[in-house]
């Protein structure tokens, strides 16, 4: 109550305080109400104005952000004819689009003649795309363009790979389709004979200077002079005294320790020898096994007994097979780089959502009964013309890079559309997934039936060229992609028409064979990375053409085998002469050394001690008969003195007796 | 800050009702607490130009408020997180999250909850503790203030006139 007084009294003061006029004292009068109709007047014309201006200008505003996204995101021109945005439900209808070829300005990347697609229009306010329904048709691919688009940047030449296939595919087209000359067989085979004979003659070399240095420590020819020089001497000593004897045993002494140090020097040089010798056998047995081996190995790499070997349809699908294997790669390497580019912005996300958690304030996620990933496309439906003659109408359903929010994979379809057939003529079936670490694996299955082929040269070979003038083929296969490729695929061709050119036996051989061919079977497996797959193809096509080249060509390969084999025979025979003159020089040590040992057993431990004792006996014996005979002498000197002496006593009895 | 004090004590002088002052206080208050593009911060602006409201005490106190909010972030944002992280509440929030309005004015965070409930919660007191003080000041210490130089200023720039002219409209 005291409140409002007051308000009333303020008031009036107010109103005194302004000056008053008469034009207050009306409003005074006349209370304002509390809804001020120009602010509500004035709201409604700017929230109008800006709805107006949205809808009007939405399409130009559309048509500018979609072409300035692709010109930036890809690098190169967009161009729409026309842009039309519907506002319930929310969508977009696209007209005539060319996505210009960054690498190649005068043709498109893509370009389709219209696409609609209907939005969820709450989950795009809070930044995500969610598109229920995306229709394209007339989709084309490196389509030409009537003027060439402006390229803003290059993407990176990630043909590398695709250069080195063409170049291994022109590698391949080298080597002929004909049975391969002894020269070269040898000249491809990596030779065990050549190499075992270079052994022998490093173990030689090797070998050779070590027996030289044991021969050289040994006594040469004056040495071995001397040493009889020596020898004769002391034969010829005369013992005559002890002295003599001394000096005998002296000398003796000498020549034995010489001798016994050159003994040493033969025993090692004689070790040496043998030691040499079993290395080099051992070598030479292993040139002489190896053209053997040689024989074996060039026998495994060539179809001499193995026919299957020859796979002809490596030959004539090779090609064909590596060109749609280049085409895959060549899609894989331009997404690659967007694929790349999400992972950096999935990154990056990272980042600044723990920046933010750092600030006050977080985040608190609470289940959605139907979350949403970044972008979606619910379904999708697609006509795109491959080529003149083939339409594909595509279809996908659940298509993200985050499959992994949703709980079930994304789902593909693509089928031919054919312009008189009654079933498409081709069907793929596949899904994918992208796990929250970025790993994406797919797998699916496909079916051809009745496709009818047209005219294609098959091979370009040095000998052979071949052309597929008619036929249809029927298949079925199955692929899987998780870190590896997995892919088996079976084909049937049937109502085949071979023609083509051959210039060799074999070549002629497999036209013929192939012109006479109906029906053949090809299976074909790639497996590995996806950027260097390893490819397997088998036909039963290989067993007809090695039943025929086996009878036909199996004289010529015994005649290659024999010449083969006498050529490495020949190798061997020429490492052989080479390494036995070589062998002979250590024969030649082996006599020296020898010849030595004899000589020096000449001057044995026993023998000399048989010298000194011969002659020791000698002198003894000389000198006891020496002592002897003065023995005798003295004896008979004295027997003498004593009859001389009885004599002179016995003269005295004579006298008495006469 | 010399001018922003100036505004409102000529705002106070004014002939202004006390409830428009009041509620512009309460609205700033709002408005400065909560993100200005969230759904209290819009709601608050198409208040602004629907009510007869004193822009001018608005505009000044929106700068005030918005300021203390810097300070009265970690409050706000634990009286968020004690709600948003109340397992009781778990289902209601659960199904508030299902709409796109929750998700898009960011309830689901701390921070922005915690200031708009804070702010919802002191608007009514705000509201009459404002009006209360405006004639508290207008019976006390009004006719000293007008005397000030720098309110007779104001109230003679032409700025004033065209506000006024605005204001009565």
């Amino acid at each position: 109550m005291t409140d409002t007084k007051n308000e009333q009294a303020v008031d009036k003061k107010d109103q005194d305080a302004v000056g008053g006029n008469e034009q207050t004292e009306k409003e005074a009068a006349k209370p304002k109400g509390m809804i001020r109709p120009a602010g509500i007047a004035t709201l409604a014309i700017l929230v109008g104005g800006v709805g107006a201006g949205t809808y009007f200008f939405a399409d130009s505003l559309a048509h500018y952000g979609i072409t300035t996204a692709l010109a930036k995101s890809i690098g190169a021109e967009a161009n729409i004819e026309e842009v039309k945005v519907d506002w319930h439900p929310l969508g977009l209808k696209i007209n005539s689009l060319q996505q210009t070829d960054p690498a190649s300005p005068q043709t498109n990347l893509f370009q389709f003649e219209s696409a609609s697609l209907k939005m969820n229009l709450g989950e795009l306010l809070l930044g995500k795309y969610i598109i229920s329904d995306i229709s394209v048709t007339g989709l084309k691919f490196g389509s030409a363009r009537n003027t060439p688009g402006s390229v803003f940047k290059a993407l990176e030449d990630t043909e590398t790979g695709v250069q080195k296939q063409e170049t291994s595919a022109t590698a391949d087209e080298s080597s002929g389709l004909d049975i391969p000359s002894v020269d070269e067989l040898l000249a491809k085979a990596d030779l065990l004979t050549e190499k075992k004979a270079r052994a022998l003659e490093k173990v030689w070399a090797e070998e050779k200077v070590a027996v030289q240095q044991a021969i050289d420590a040994l006594p040469d020819k004056s040495r071995l002079k001397k040493y009889a020089q020596d020898w004769r001497a002391i034969k010829n000593i005369k013992i005559k005294s002890v002295d003599d004897l001394n000096l005998l045993k002296q000398k003796l002494k000498q020549l034995k320790s010489d001798v016994k140090a050159d003994k040493s020097s033969l025993k090692v040089a004689k070790a040496q020898v043998k030691a040499s010798r079993k290395e080099l056998d051992v070598a030479y047995k292993e040139l002489k096994a190896a053209p053997k081996q040689d024989w074996q190995n060039i026998k495994q790499q060539l179809p001499i007994d193995d026919p299957n070997a020859i796979a002809i349809s490596r030959v004539l699908f090779g090609e064909e097979i590596a060109g749609y294997l280049e085409t895959a790669q060549k899609y894989y390497l331009k997404a690659k780089p967007y694929i790349d580019a999400h992972k950096e912005v999935k990154d990056n996300s990272k980042i600044s959502a723990g920046v933010e958690q750092g600030a006050y304030g977080e985040n608190i996620e609470f289940a959605l009964e139907k979350p949403y990933p970044d972008w979606l496309v619910e379904n999708l439906e697609m006509s795109a013309q491959v080529s003149a003659q083939d339409t594909y109408k595509v279809g996908a359903q659940n298509i993200t890079a985050q499959t992994y929010i949703l709980g079930k994979p994304a789902t593909y379809q693509i089928a031919s559309v054919g312009t008189k057939q009654q079933e498409p003529a081709f069907e793929l079936g596949g899904k994918y997934s992208i796990a929250q670490t970025g790993m994406f694996s797919t797998d699916g299955e496909w079916q051809l039936n009745g496709h009818k082929l047209s005219p294609k040269s098959l091979s370009k070979s040095k000998n052979l060229t071949v052309k597929l003038e008619e036929g249809a083929v029927n298949g079925i296969g199955s692929y899987s992609y998780t870190d590896e490729l997995n892919s088996k695929s079976k084909l049937n061709f049937v109502e085949t028409k071979f023609d083509g050119s051959s210039d060799s036996e074999i070549a002629d051989l497999t036209l013929n064979t192939l012109k006479g061919v109906k029906t053949f079977d090809l299976d074909v497996s790639v497996t590995g990375k996806l950027d260097s797959p390893d490819t397997s193809i088998r036909s039963n096509l290989d067993n007809r053409l090695n039943k025929a080249f086996k009878q036909a060509v199996k004289q010529r390969w015994t005649q290659v085998e024999d010449d083969t084999k006498q050529a490495l025979a020949s190798k061997l025979q020429n490492s052989l002469d080479l390494n036995n003159a070589e062998l002979a020089k250590l024969q030649d040590m082996d006599l020296n050394i020898d010849n030595i040992e004899v000589q020096l057993k000449n001057y044995g431990q026993g023998k000399l001690d048989k010298i000194v004792k011969d002659k020791q006996k000698k002198y003894e014996e000389e000198v006891k008969a020496k002592a002897k005979a003065e023995l005798k002498k003295q004896e008979n000197k004295l027997k003498d003195k004593l009859q001389d002496k009885l004599k002179d006593k016995l003269k005295d009895f004579k006298c008495c007796e006469e | 800050m010399f001018t922003l004090l100036a505004k409102i004590l000529s705002v106070l002088n004014s002939d202004a009702e006390p409830h428009q002052i009041a509620s512009a206080v309460a609205l700033a208050m709002l408005a400065g607490l909560n993100p200005l593009l969230g759904g209290i911060g819009l709601l608050v602006l198409v208040l602004i130009f629907s009510l007869r409201v004193n822009l001018s005490t608005f505009i000044a106190l929106f700068a005030v408020f918005s300021a203390l909010s810097i300070l009265l972030a970690p409050l706000m944002a634990s009286i968020g997180e004690l709600l948003l992280k109340n397992e009781n509440w778990l289902e209601l929030w659960t199904n508030l999250y299902q709409s796109y309005w929750f998700r898009l004015f960011e309830y689901n965070n701390t921070l922005t909850l915690g200031a708009a409930v804070f702010s919802v919660i002191l608007f009514i007191p705000v509201f009459f503790i404002a009006k209360w003080l405006v004639l508290k000041y207008r019976a006390a210490l009004m006719a000293f203030v007008n005397k000030f130089k720098v309110v007779q200023s104001l109230k003679a720039s032409k700025f004033y006139q065209v506000y006024q002219t605005v204001h009565g409209a």
